[in-house]
């Protein structure tokens, strides 16, 4: 009965740490939902510091995947080695039994022992499959986390590009645009200054001119020119 | 011959011997000199009061007026003579004329001759000399401008030049 009552207390304690097991990969699973939505904040982090804060995201990421991977592994060794120590104080107690068992007559002990082996091989499988279910469940963990952090990064990286592809392209829209404006400006300036020179020559063509005929006219001409002048005002009516 | 008649005839004689605004003032400040003498020493001719204090040919025109009895033989009425002669040639008309060069006497005749053939108007010339305007003239009259001159050809000619080349 011992026996028995041993391995029913046995059932409940690894019922119990199987409950902690499964606990454990929920508590996994929302922290890597958790890590998940932290990068959609991430995300939506200002462009001017996208490329440092892609930098430091990844740099980020990979500690915090360095960290996982280390928890889930310190996690499943430590398992193990419970999971050992349980069943090496399990085989003691069986052992224990079994002496106990000796004492008893050869048909009970049969039955006990057969009993007893199937309890065991059942446990053992139970045990197995937990471990092997533990195993699996942590490499899918692992697995999902390290290729969800590798789809975020990707993604972030892809958005990055694109969005630095845009603001590329926007700033070299408004950097030709600039310098086509800049090409326009200089030309108009130069178009202005080459006319200001050229009318400044023509002024003192103009100057040079009037002191030039000015001085070369004797003074006949230029009595001349005068009674031109008001002939050509009479014919306007101008002392009408 | 009418009194007024005199006055015309004479105003247009010494009309004739003006043909700057320089003249015309002249004339005026001879006139006040005349005007002066009215009043002093009435014993003796008026003509000769003015020896050496006029112009000769003034002084002349003024001794065959007295001769003629026209001037009056009272100051009073020698007075309004005077009065009336200014009054009459203050109806000149002013032409400014701006020119390149110093003009000559003869020529400032020439233009005056030209004038009164061509305006038909007692004129009086304001000349002012320029040697800016290159050649040619600029004329005032009745409050009227033309700019005749060389250089505004000139500048004209830069401006085409100018303009159609940019």
């Amino acid at each position: 009965m011992d026996f028995l009552f041993n391995n029913e207390y046995l059932l409940i304690f690894l019922s119990f740490a199987a409950i902690l097991i499964i606990f454990f990969i929920i508590f996994y699973l929302f922290f890597s939902k958790k890590i998940k939505e932290e990068k959609f904040v991430i995300l939506k982090i200002s462009q001017e510091f996208e490329e440092s804060l892609r930098k430091t995201t990844e740099e980020e990421l990979r500690k915090i995947i360095a960290e996982l991977k280390e928890k889930v592994n310190n996690f499943s060794d430590k398992t193990i080695l419970n999971y050992e120590k349980d069943l090496s104080e399990f085989v003691k107690k069986i052992e224990d039994e079994f002496i106990a068992l000796s004492l008893l007559s050869k048909e009970g002990r049969e039955k006990i022992l057969k009993n007893s082996e199937e309890k065991s091989k059942k446990l053992e499988n139970q045990i197995t499959g937990e471990i092997s279910k533990f195993s699996e469940l942590n490499n899918q963990i692992r697995n999902f986390i390290i290729e969800a952090v590798r789809k975020e990064v990707e993604v972030m990286g892809k958005n990055l590009n694109a969005e630095t592809k845009i603001i590329l392209k926007t700033v070299d829209d408004i950097v030709t645009k600039k310098i086509i404006e800049m090409e326009r400006n200089i030309d108009e300036y130069q178009r202005k200054k080459m006319a200001e020179v050229d009318k400044k020559i023509y002024q003192l063509i103009g100057k040079v001119a009037k002191m030039t005929i000015g001085k070369s006219l004797d003074l006949a001409t230029h009595e001349e020119l005068v009674m031109e002048s008001l002939e050509k005002a009479k014919r306007e009516s101008f002392f009408k | 011959m009418k009194k007024t008649d005199v006055i015309k005839e004479v105003a247009k004689e010494l009309r004739e011997k003006i043909i700057t605004i320089e003249d015309l003032n002249a004339l005026f400040d001879q006139i006040s000199v005349i005007e002066n003498f009215l009043f002093k020493d009435i014993k003796t001719p008026f003509s000769e009061k003015l020896k050496g204090e006029i112009k000769e040919d003034l002084r002349l025109i003024v001794e065959n007026l007295e001769k003629k009895g026209i001037i009056g033989k009272l100051p009073n009425e020698q007075f309004s003579f005077f009065e009336k002669i200014k009054s009459e040639l203050k109806k000149f008309l002013l032409i400014k004329l701006e020119i390149a060069f110093e003009p000559s006497e003869d020529f400032l005749l020439n233009i005056k001759k030209w004038l009164k053939e061509n305006v038909q108007q007692e004129t009086v010339l304001q000349i002012k000399t320029n040697p800016n305007i290159v050649a040619g003239l600029i004329i005032e009259y009745q409050g009227k401008y033309l700019d005749l001159s060389l250089a505004k050809k000139i500048d004209e000619i830069i401006e085409t030049i100018t303009y159609e080349r940019f």
